[in-house]
């Protein structure tokens, strides 16, 4: 062992050494204290650190003076180059023979580069949570029981600030994990992983979203926890339903146009051969069917306008006496030819009311067309009659379209209303009754089926009266009259 | 005009029914009418046709379900497949492996000469063919 002498070992200290009175006057201080703080000699350490006339507030040397226990602080000096040094300072008292605290020894070690880099490590955090956070896509942290420990602002945004719950109550709102669980799969063989939810949002909102997981390792490679990167891909999914939609809405068209141009084709040789043969029975027959199929061009021509178009409603009062007439004038042809009896009537005390006129037209012809084709059709009965009534209260007017056709079956009643179903065969684009529903949804109204396969159908339609009575409905909402059993 | 005999028209439109009867009737063709399979079936008993033109989308019984019964009874009157929906005629096509295709195919809208055609060269028009 190296002999040297104690004070030595003070001056080579690589901290600053002090040894301060009760005035806190220094009495003493190693060589790295005096070369980067300057003399000494009769100055306070308040002076000489700090460049202060008086003492800091909480001064660890004060305090050991006052208890005798060490104290540790964190300060910031100024060395004599002017450079600002943080140090951590550690106090101890010097005790005379008989114990009392004649001094106390002050050691403060040089932290600039640790707090420097606390500091980085500070603001690197800042911006970590910030990229976190402004990430446009949902992003999780979740432990191996799925609960959510941390999450972006979208996400708290769009599904809640529940931390701590379950991914699955989260998402979902369900009490089971999903299957499958892609986050369960990651923490199983820590590979990432990709799967397409639909998820429901705080307010109930579903989103299709691509979720992606992958592992987060703790410093001894374990998983601590799974991080799910979700995208919301709703507006794609809604782009490829329309497109699918159109796809169909063609392949429906060109297949409905067809049939059409059969009738045309079928019309115009009847007109023609009728003509070379002066058969003016024939040429009627002829005329007759072009006459019927530019009507149905001319219906489907309109379905698809109301299919294609979100339209604004046109509200017009409306009379339901001449409404009634008008809707009978547009369909009484096909009844006539179906051998069908139609019978309309409006109540009275129903009173004017506003619609959208052409819109409401339309969807009652549909109605009352697909009830005449479904009186054409049925075979076990001999006399077949479609009905029509309006009714009203003072909140709602009430149509009802009842037939004694062939009835529906359960598949065909659930499907009815939806978007290219059809039950009409080579008649039928499956337009029609999803118009009709999607006119009266946009009315505030509501249509209603009852069906039994060989027992006819009934339809029941609520609309308000008015617009503003519509406004009102998303207040106070009333319950809605069903519909009476059907009459056979 | 000779007589060439019987074809049964089966469609769920009037007037494509309207149309085939009187282009054949015109040619000589003895013809009658069912709106669905379920009327092709009874007209196939009492009517005895020597071909059906057969339309594929209908209600109640589809031509997809009147061809396999008529086939898997043994039935082998010509059958033409006249039809809109090109999907349905290639799942017809598909569906019906286990029992014999059908003599032809027509799209919907017929060609009059194509549709004459075929059916003459089905009915191997027989010109001493005699009402029954």
């Amino acid at each position: 062992m190296v002999d040297m002498p104690f004070e030595t070992y003070f001056d080579e200290m690589p901290c600053y050494v002090s040894v301060q009175d009760k005035d806190l006057k220094l009495v003493s201080a190693n060589r790295r204290f005096r070369e980067h703080f300057g003399d000494i000699e009769g100055r306070a350490c308040y002076q000489v650190y700090k460049n202060m006339p008086e003492k800091c507030e909480v001064c660890p040397v004060e305090r050991t003076f006052y208890d005798g226990k060490s104290h540790q602080s964190e300060e910031k000096v100024r060395c004599l180059d002017g450079r600002e040094v943080s140090v951590i300072v550690y106090t101890t008292p010097i005790r005379d023979e008989d114990g009392n605290i004649e001094a106390v020894m002050e050691m403060s070690t040089d932290i600039t580069d640790l707090k420097r880099l606390q500091s980085q490590l500070s603001e690197s955090k800042r911006r970590y949570r910030m990229l976190f956070d402004e990430v446009p896509c949902f992003i999780s942290i979740q432990d191996r029981d799925l609960n959510v420990i941390d999450a972006n602002r979208l996400h708290r945004d769009t599904f809640g600030e529940r931390y701590g719950g379950k991914c699955y109550e989260l998402y979902k709102h369900r009490s089971e994990p999903c299957v499958p669980c892609i986050v369960q799969q990651t923490f199983e063989d820590g590979e990432l992983h990709v799967h397409e939810e639909v998820v429901a949002t705080r307010d109930d909102r579903k989103l299709n979203v691509l979720v992606q997981t992958a592992p987060l390792h703790d410093p001894d490679g374990n998983i601590e926890s799974v991080i799910e990167i979700s995208t919301d891909i709703t507006p794609i999914r809604q782009l490829q339903t329309q497109l699918t939609n159109i796809g169909l809405l063609i392949s429906s068209i060109s297949h409905g146009v067809k049939g059409l141009l059969n009738g045309l084709d079928g019309g115009v040789y009847l007109v023609n051969s009728g003509m070379q043969n002066d058969n003016t029975k024939r040429i009627e027959q002829g005329w007759e069917i072009v006459l019927r199929n530019v009507s149905r061009i001319r219906s489907m021509v309109l379905d698809i306008l109301y299919y294609a178009k979100d339209r604004e409603l046109d509200y017009v009062s409306i009379d339901p006496a001449d409404f009634v007439e008008a809707v009978r004038d547009v369909v009484q042809s096909r009844a006539d030819d179906a051998g069908v009896e139609l019978r309309f009537e409006a109540n009275e005390a129903c009173g004017e009311f506003q619609a959208d006129r052409k819109a409401l037209q339309a969807t009652l012809v549909n109605i009352l067309e697909n009830s005449i084709d479904a009186c054409r059709v049925d075979k076990k009965k001999n006399d077949h009659r479609v009905s029509m009534e309006f009714d009203a209260n003072g909140r709602y007017v009430m149509i009802d379209v009842e037939d004694n056709g062939i009835g529906m079956d359960r598949e065909t009643r659930d499907k009815a209303f939806s978007l290219f179903f059809s039950s009409k065969g080579s008649e039928g684009t499956g337009l029609g009754l999803f118009i009709a529903d999607k006119i009266i949804t946009s009315h505030g109204g509501t249509i209603h089926l009852e069906s039994e396969a060989g027992n006819g159908s009934r339809f029941h339609i609520e609309i308000p009266r008015t617009p503003e009575a519509v406004q009102q409905e998303t207040l106070v909402p009333e319950p809605v009259t069903a519909p009476a059993p059907i009459q056979e | 005009m000779d007589y060439k005999g019987k074809v049964l028209v089966v469609d769920d439109e009037k007037d494509t029914r309207t149309f085939f009867t009187t282009l054949l009737s015109d040619q000589g063709y003895e013809v009658a009418e069912a709106e669905n399979g379920v009327e092709a079936m009874e007209k196939l008993e009492t009517f005895q046709p020597d071909l059906v033109t057969l339309d594929l989308s209908m209600p109640e019984k589809s031509g997809l379900g009147f061809y396999r019964d008529v086939r898997e009874a043994g039935g082998d009157v010509p059958v033409i497949i006249i039809t809109g929906i090109v999907s349905d005629m290639k799942q017809f096509i598909e569906k019906q492996r286990k029992v014999p295709p059908p003599e032809g195919y027509l799209g919907k809208p017929v060609d009059q000469k194509e549709m004459l055609a075929l059916v003459e060269r089905l009915m191997k028009v027989d010109t001493n063919r005699q009402p029954a």
